[in-house]
């Protein structure tokens, strides 16, 4: 080997070991934060979701086991909805807003380490709210949970292109009020008008197309198939089409966040 | 072009916003290493703006800046490992312990895990400020949250660094402890710092050279005896009334024929003099005003404060009492602006 590719592999090495301690750092900075306010954070989004749970039982007025692992499993993406696309946008949305962001920006730190680690801070910081909601769920509606390693595999993937969306609205609407507001119509509009709580049957042809092209039905369909003990094509697929997806929001994102005022 | 101890170098730098706010206009600023150099003017004098180009964060519209004779436009990953920064305000870390906020910055800057516990433990115990390793940062007063920023801004020994109101919301004894500790880094280690103060008094004795900002151009520049020396042997007598007291127009313009008169609050009279008529000035101040009207005054030679009044032809709260509207505005565009 010559010189100059041992120089370039030790570069490669160096720049690769300098972004993951960056994003391990600011990961463990995103979580400490939630760390204040995680009795509070897991009280309302664990409430979030079991009264949709609930909410969706009383409508559909059954607690046929099937329909309950659909509402349950739908109910935990939610809770990744909520700090995926919700908190991601806010805290983008307001750290453009006080200042915090200039604050990353002048420490010499990767902008890709930093978004990865706001998207899996806020993923983290959903997990025990999922896990909750999947327990009671289970119990109130009387299936039996079976995990599919691949779960492992679905969390952070559905984390990740959810909170691109998320970022998308934080960074690309200039305004913090604005951005707040549409955070949090498109939850609304994830809860009832995307297969998500709503099977996919049951919802207008329009809805079923706009449904094929956002990652919260691949999301969906990935999670609740995670929750089956066989691994699937299908599964498989969604998850491909989920990583996709994050990869490319993330790439979207990193373009979008100028580490510069202008 | 650079040399070694040039630690920054500002040339025509100019930034107009896209709103058309001139924020920057023509500056010429050299920092050199072993010095503490102030950039003094009231809010929106384009102070912060230059700070941040410094750092890489705002692109020049034109001109150039170089820090260590790297051009921070072009290479801000390479400026920014260099410096050490205090901003004005900062909401990051927020909900983290002092102590923790202190460690990761550490960490993020490159520092192992061994150096940055050691140098955040010793900047704890050399501030006596053991309250920031329990406590939120948010939860610190004004004061704290100030020394937390500045230790992190120290962490790594930074040949430049960047402080933006340093001393504000501190008690006495800290503020002379922070300006202890720039003057150690400057002087021992040879650093250099920028120093962005509207607290003149202050700034007159940390700072080695001053540069006087307002609306985006360096009005003046030197040291501060240098600067002071412009105004010749002049005394400077503040003059504080009673509530309820005023003075009569022919007091006015009497105490207008001895000096320079500038009056930045209705009780609060600045009167520079040139020395041979200081005597005439404290009879006309106790027999014509009277100590009934007076509530207190004093005499002093001509301070930075005197030479920022001569320069840019009010004083820097005027300008500030002006100027704080147009700054929120921009303020709030820039934060909007990052990350857009």
């Amino acid at each position: 080997m010559t010189s100059s590719n041992t120089y370039r592999l030790r570069s490669l090495w160096l720049s690769l070991n300098h972004f993951l301690q960056n994003y391990l750092h600011l990961t463990a900075v995103i979580v400490l934060e939630f760390r204040q306010w995680l009795t509070m954070i897991l009280s309302i989004s664990v409430l979030l979701n079991l009264g949709m749970v609930f909410a969706f039982s009383f409508i559909s007025g059954s607690r046929d086991p099937e329909l309950g692992r659909y509402f349950v499993s739908g109910a935990a993406v939610m809770s990744l909805v909520t700090l995926g696309v919700m908190m991601v946008a806010q805290d983008m949305a307001q750290s453009r807003r006080n200042g915090a962001i200039l604050y990353y920006a002048s420490l010499p730190i990767s902008k890709t380490a930093f978004i990865l680690a706001v998207v899996s801070g806020n993923g983290i910081a959903a997990v025990p709210g999922m896990i909750i909601t999947l327990l009671v769920g289970s119990w109130y509606f009387g299936f039996t949970l079976a995990i599919n390693p691949l779960i492992f595999a679905a969390i952070p993937l559905s984390a990740i292109s959810l909170a691109g969306v998320g970022a998308a609205i934080g960074l690309g609407i200039p305004n913090w009020r604005v951005a707040g507001l549409v955070a949090q119509a498109t939850m609304f509009f994830i809860m009832f008008f995307a297969p998500v709580m709503i099977p996919l049957d049951r919802l207008p042809t329009i809805l079923q197309l706009t449904g094929k092209i956002l990652p919260p039905t691949y999301a969906a369909q990935a999670f609740r198939a995670s929750l089956q003990p066989d691994i699937t094509v299908a599964l498989l697929i969604d998850l491909a089409i989920l990583a996709v997806f994050g990869l490319g929001s993330l790439a979207i994102v990193a373009k979008t966040l100028k580490w510069r005022l202008e | 072009m650079n040399s070694p101890d040039l630690a920054v170098k500002a040339e025509d730098l100019t930034k107009v916003y896209r709103n058309g706010v001139l924020a920057n206009d023509r500056l010429n600023v050299d920092v050199r290493r072993g010095q503490v150099y102030g950039l003094l003017g009231p809010n929106g004098a384009g102070k912060s703006t230059l700070v941040q180009q410094v750092m890489g964060l705002i692109r020049p519209t034109s001109g150039n800046v170089w820090v260590f004779g790297v051009d921070a436009d072009r290479n801000p990953e390479r400026v920014k490992r260099m410096i050490g920064y205090l901003p004005q305000t900062s909401f990051a870390m927020r909900d983290l312990r002092g102590e923790e906020a202190i460690y990761f910055t550490g960490r993020l800057k490159g520092l192992s895990h061994k150096e940055t516990l050691r140098q955040r433990d010793a900047f704890i115990e050399q501030f006596e400020v053991d309250e920031i390793r329990r406590k939120p940062i948010m939860q610190l007063s004004g004061g704290m949250q100030r020394l937390t920023g500045f230790i992190m801004a120290l962490l790594g020994s930074p040949p430049l660094l960047v402080l933006d109101e340093p001393t504000n919301d501190l008690d006495p004894l800290r503020r002379r402890a922070v300006w202890e500790a720039i003057r150690r880094a400057v002087v021992y280690d040879g650093a250099a710092c920028l120093l962005v103060t509207h607290n003149v008094l202050e700034a007159e004795r940390v700072v080695d050279r001053v540069a006087l900002i307002d609306e985006g151009r360096v009005l003046g520049e030197g040291t501060p005896g240098a600067m002071k020396s412009r105004l010749g042997d002049t005394i400077r007598l503040e003059l504080w009334l009673r509530d309820g007291a005023a003075l009569t127009r022919a007091q006015e313009t009497k105490l207008s024929t001895l000096g320079t008169l500038h009056q930045p609050r209705p009780q609060h009279l600045l009167l520079r003099v040139p020395q041979d008529r200081v005597g005439r000035t404290i009879d006309l101040v106790l027999t014509e005003i009277g100590t009934e009207a007076v509530e207190d005054f004093r005499l002093a030679t001509a301070s930075l404060e005197d030479v920022y009044v001569e320069i840019v032809g009010r004083s820097l709260e005027d300008s500030e009492r002006d100027e704080v509207k147009q700054d929120a505005a921009q303020d709030s565009l820039n934060a909007e602006q990052i990350g857009n």
